[in-house]
């Protein structure tokens, strides 16, 4: 190696060298100079965390201003999910079977009496020592926490076996009213009455709790409600024996009525993807475990009830351990408006009664109206009253129904699914489902309020053309009656004739044959009126749209016209010969429809807002549930709600008055005849608050008919009209109106007045946790029971 | 078999006035450079381990221990005459070999490597000591060789550099191997071997990476830092790399960058006072002289580091014979490509290897052991004239 070489190749040596301290400095620059402000930021946020502080939701009242939805404190259980997955296996199963041990003994402490679920410093009463976990069979917490009245406190400790009168039980202890799905055990609200012992936590309900995808594995996951003071202070105090545990004090939605009103109230539930999309928004922001409303007031009314979450922002080491707060960054969480509903609580409990009542008084009957096998069954039913005069929502109801209170501290899959799951559906009837908005009911005779109408809006008839009813009516004149199968012609729903009538008593006598006859004109007469002239003067009362009633999942309901039908009949046959067959109107089919059978599709709400709108004199009112918002620390409202009119029903001189008279007449055994309810009211007092109303039988092949009645009252200036339901439970006069005698009758009692219905010493008075007991409601009215056809 | 010194001895009295005396030759500016880095490597070992009130010293004391260890250690370097330690080579490489076998028996697992020998309170780490070894045998077979290297005996030199870099691989230890295989290539281009052999080397050597990477040789997490180098620009990652090592490389960009043009001030820079960054007090050491001190402090230590690779390449020019300019060259490469790993990968322009930055850096081993390569360097300068 020469020397020039050797110097050649320390000349190369050290250019390298020079190179690389030049690269350095050069990212050095940049590092310092030229992106410092983006690191100087990310070591502030670094160094800080951010605690979010939950805001409590606002509350839900009724008309009188009784809470009926709001929180209350729980002591949850909560396991860290990220620990937890690093524990090893068998360290995680002596976890978990621990844990479910200490969780079972503490049941049954506070089953027994012997310890207290509710966080003594927290809201609600005070003297509660029963409030407890309620259960389903299968162990999963539901968190029912009806703070039970003062006096309720029992240590009552049930040998099993023997027969306890319910009502002297713990509230949370009786078995849940008739109608009520508590889950996979209970699934349709025919559970039977039994105690309701809690049943043991186990390591596998544990597990299947903590990988439920439902929860963020971000945050604790939680795994009971509603612990008693002393588990959590044994926890605290063994912390290494049960690690990843935490137990925390949080708050928990309460429904104060139990069962009562839960379509309307809704439920809450973590948050979903598709709700953040929907609902996520800076000013309140949804965490990924946040609660929302998932149905009912608490959806429709979401973005009022939530609260605005506040924030605490720490200073901390590496070790994410807190060093101070940075007191500039604090938000004081500020809790969400409340919401005034236009409900009365003691009506909405006198309708659920007598939905649960009837029901069962009809279920496994025979009668005039159940005449398929098995007898009567009903599988559900639902009700609505409204005030005619705003359009207010005074009670609505659905059978069967749900405790919101279930949902609260998550439900398991399985008794969700066992009330949901669309393939189950005739085995728990859909107790999830509003009936009362959701529910498309073909209205039966009900629907001849707006048959009437529209023939007297179309010219067909007036109020004082008489008609001979014989019991049948031709369509066309050489039909032979003797045929049965023979489809021209149709007869009265009682086969018998009427004799001469006339439009208001054709209605109090719900003389079918008077309506085929007002279809049929109507079908020859649609050069003039139109195909669809009827359907018109139907649709003018808001029936074949949906209502706008503040709540998520209303249907539109159905006036079926021939444009309609001839797409639905190509829909359903591939058969371009059928479809062309079964497409096509004719008179027959306006008969159906004028008598509310065929496909009308109505739903109670829609009912009761077109009884309503008669009521008033022909005024259409949205239904209204939400009158007032207010936010939480003072009493002035930042929202009031009128009342909005959505259409106007045009009467003639005369008309009203007809149909008026019809009405009247269908509660009495009067001028107009025999009511086709008079024998559910021929004790009742019509001076004092005159109902009237209309019944209906809606039929369907081979199955027992469907019960219906439309009412309003004091007929001279109504105060409240109503529309009921109950599927196959027989005539309108057997399920559906006595529901109706029995609101009517408390109303009457007092005059009219819902305030006085409210006062604490009212027998009518909606008690604290909604329950009662189904028997008893049963024979609190006892119908006089002589059904007539409709 | 080494070179035979010529020693001139000179009459007593004369010593003092004698030009070419080692004394008068001994390198201040490297020694003053060192020196000072040396302290600022206390001060921010002391800056990252102290934590809260009350402040905790152990680490300061015993770095301060080490340096002072391995001032003693340099000057006793120095004071042998190098040619007889390049003639002891053989014994110190052959100790080398056996210290890296033993610790793959006996050593001690820590942070997934097999190199440590715990022994009491302090841990010794041979693979540092393996870099030395390659230096001084490299020097001693090349010296041998006169720059007339064929094939056979590039074949030996490559042997002497391969066994260690293999031991230390299966430990293992990719930093420390990567430096030696720095140093060897260095050494190779300093010895003479011709151009061609070393291109081929070159194209060798990148293979054999690809080997080693695509074997199971290096585990898991080393591999994730080599991902996270490549990856770090890009904003999806998992959880578990957003906890790891990503995070370690994010930790440390973030506390040099947010230290600016003059840093937060000594002892006060928020990230090193809260332990922020991970293996802050030895890897990562660069971080806290760019949090505290800014691009003042850490260029200025950039700059030092500059000016001591400056002099070490200088006492290369100057020596007097090539077995000083090998011993030179071999601890030039050794220093220049651990204090640009270090520095790199603290910045992100380097993947993570586990090297410590000399003198700075926390440890005993690493800190003696750049001690005595700097008492070697010290040792050709002073006997530059004799």
């Amino acid at each position: 190696m020469t020397r020039s070489d050797s110097r050649a190749r320390h000349t190369v040596l050290g250019i390298v060298a020079l190179s690389l301290f030049a690269a350095l400095f050069t990212r050095l620059w940049y590092l310092q100079v030229l992106t410092t402000d983006q690191y100087d930021q990310a070591a502030a946020a670094n160094r800080t965390t951010t605690v979010i502080l939950e805001a409590p939701r606002g509350k839900i009242l009724d008309r009188h201003g009784n809470v009926l939805v709001d929180n209350r404190r729980t002591i949850q259980v909560q396991v860290d999910y990220q620990d937890f997955e690093a524990l090893d296996p068998p360290d995680q199963s002596d976890l978990l079977r621990r844990l479910a041990a200490e969780l079972t003994a503490d049941q049954v402490r506070i089953d027994a009496g012997d310890a207290s679920a509710n966080d003594p410093g927290g809201d609600g009463p005070a003297e509660v020592a029963t409030g407890a976990e309620a259960e389903g069979p299968d162990g999963e917490e539901e968190g029912a926490p009806t703070p039970g009245e003062g006096d309720e406190e029992g240590t009552t400790t049930t040998v099993p076996g023997e027969e306890v009168d319910p009502a002297t039980l713990p509230l949370d202890q009786r078995p849940p009213p008739a109608g009520v799905a508590t889950g996979a055990s209970n699934p349709d609200g025919q559970g039977e009455t039994r105690q309701r012992l809690s049943t043991p936590v186990t390591e596998e309900i544990l597990r299947e709790r903590i990988e439920d995808v439902r929860y963020s594995k971000f945050k604790p996951v939680p795994v009971a409600n509603d612990v008693s003071e002393e588990l959590e202070i044994y926890l605290r105090e063994n912390a290494e024996r049960f690690p990843t545990v935490v137990v925390e004090r949080v708050t928990a939605r309460n429904y104060r009525y139990g069962a009562l009103l839960a379509h309307v109230l809704g439920y809450v539930a973590p948050v979903s993807e598709a709700d953040l999309e929907q609902f996520q928004n800076d000013r309140k922001r949804y965490e990924n475990d946040d609660e929302i409303g998932k149905d009912g007031i608490e959806r429709e009314m979401e973005r009022d009830l939530r609260g605005t979450p506040g924030r605490i922002v720490y200073e901390v080491d590496a070790r994410n351990q807190p060093i101070r707060e940075v007191e500039d960054l604090r938000r004081q969480p500020v809790p969400g408006d409340d919401v005034f509903l236009t409900i009365d609580i003691n009506v909405q409990f006198l309708v659920e009664k007598g939905l649960a009542g009837e029901i069962a008084r009809q279920t496994g009957r025979r009668s005039d109206g159940c005449q398929a096998e098995p007898p009567c069954e009903p599988p559900g039913g639902s009700s609505v009253a409204l005030n005619p005069q705003t359009g207010e929502v005074l009670a609505m109801a659905s059978y069967p129904t749900y405790d919101p209170n279930l949902f609260v501290g998550g439900i398991s899959t399985r008794d969700y699914q066992a009330m949901a799951d669309e393939e189950r559906k005739d085995v728990h009837h859909d107790p999830l489902l509003n009936r009362a908005i959701a529910g498309e009911y073909s209205p039966g005779s009900t629907f001849k309020l707006f048959s009437a109408y529209a023939g007297l809006a179309t010219g067909q008839i007036t109020p004082a053309e008489p008609y001979n009813d014989t019991g049948v009516y031709k369509y066309r004149a050489d039909c032979d009656t003797t045929v049965e199968t023979s489809n021209c012609f149709k007869r009265n729903a009682g086969r018998n004739p009427n004799g001469v009538v006339r439009l208001d008593s054709a209605i109090t006598v719900s003389s079918d044959t008077y309506f085929y006859q007002l279809g049929h004109r109507a079908w020859l007469a649609k050069d003039t009126i139109g195909e669809e002239g009827l359907q018109e003067a139907m649709r003018l009362w808001g029936l074949g749209s949906p209502t706008g009633v503040d709540l998520p999942g209303e249907r539109a309901g159905r006036i079926p016209d021939p444009d309609w039908l001839w797409d639905y009949s190509h829909e359903l046959n591939d058969n371009p010969a059928d479809a062309e067959e079964r497409g096509t109107w004719n008179a027959g089919i306006s008969g159906n429809t004028v008598i509310g059978q065929g496909d009308v599709g109505a739903t109670p709400l829609q009912m009761a807002s077109g009884y309503a709108t008669f009521a008033n004199g022909g005024t259409v009112w949205r239904p209204q549930l939400v009158y007032q918002v207010t936010s939480f620390d003072n009493d002035t409202p930042t929202m009031l709600l009128a009342p909005e009119q959505t259409g106007t029903v045009p009467f003639q001189p005369g008309w009203h008055e007809a149909m008026a008279s019809g009405f009247e007449g269908v509660t009495q055994a009067g001028p107009n005849g025999r009511g086709t309810a008079y024998a559910a009211f021929s004790d009742y007092d019509q001076a004092a608050f005159p109902v009237a109303g209309k019944t209906g039988t809606a039929q369907a092949t081979n199955r027992n008919d469907t019960s219906l009645f439309a009412a309003y009252a004091p007929v001279a200036s109504p105060t409240i009209a109503m529309a009921t339901v109950v599927e196959f439970a027989g005539f309108g006069s057997e399920a559906a109106v006595p529901i109706t005698r029995r609101v009517m009758d408390a109303l009457a009692s007092v005059g009219g007045d819902l305030a006085r219905l409210n006062e604490p010493t009212s027998r009518y008075r909606a008690p604290e946790g909604g329950w009662f007991d189904v028997e008893a409601a049963q024979e609190e009215f006892v119908p006089t029971v002589v059904a007539t056809a409709d | 078999m080494a070179t035979i010194p010529v020693t001139r001895r000179r009459p007593l009295a004369s010593l003092r006035h004698d030009p070419s005396a080692m004394w008068h030759h001994v390198d201040w500016v490297l020694a003053g450079c060192l020196a000072a880095i040396s302290v600022l490597g206390v001060l921010m070992v002391y800056s990252s381990t102290r934590g809260p009130e009350p402040h905790d010293t152990l680490y300061l004391q015993r770095q301060v221990l080490y340096v002072a260890v391995g001032l003693i250690a340099a000057a006793a370097v120095a004071l042998i005459d190098y040619h007889r330690i390049v003639d002891r080579a053989p014994i110190l490489y052959g100790g080398t070999l056996v210290l890296l076998l033993g610790v793959m028996v006996v050593g001690r697992e820590q942070k997934g490597t097999q190199g440590w020998f715990a022994l009491g309170p302090f841990q010794l780490q041979p693979s540092e000591f393996a870099k030395v070894a390659v230096v001084l045998g490299f020097a001693y077979l090349a010296t041998l060789f006169h720059g007339d290297i064929d094939l056979r005996r590039l074949g030996a030199l490559l042997a002497v550099g391969a066994v260690p870099i293999a031991l230390v691989l299966l430990q293992p230890d990719l930093g420390t191997a990567l430096v030696s295989v720095v140093v060897t290539f260095a050494m190779l281009v300093a010895a003479g071997v011709r151009g061609r052999f070393l291109v081929l080397l070159g194209i060798g050597a990148v293979l054999f990476a690809a080997l080693v990477l695509s074997s199971g040789v290096l585990d898991t997490y080393q591999q994730d830092r080599l991902t996270v180098f490549a990856t770090q620009e890009s904003a999806s990652r998992t959880l578990e790399e957003e906890r790891g090592v990503a995070y370690n490389l994010e930790q440390s960009k973030i506390a040099i960058g947010s230290g600016g043009l003059q840093g937060k001030g000594l002892f006060n820079g928020p990230l090193t006072m809260d332990d922020w960054v991970p293996e802050q007090h030895t890897d990562f050491i660069f971080t806290a002289v760019g949090e505290e001190l800014g691009l003042v402090g850490a260029g200025a230590l950039i700059a030092a580091y500059g000016v001591v690779v400056w002099r070490i390449w200088r006492t290369a020019q100057l020596a007097r014979d090539d077995t000083g300019t090998l011993l030179c060259l071999g601890v030039l490469a050794m220093f220049v490509f651990q204090i640009f790993q270090n520095i790199g990968m603290t910045m992100g322009i380097m993947p993570i290897t586990g090297i410590p930055l000399p003198f700075m850096s926390y440890g005993g081993s690493s800190t003696v052991m750049a001690f005595i390569a700097m008492g070697l360097v010290l040792n050709v300068h002073m006997r530059r004239f004799r």
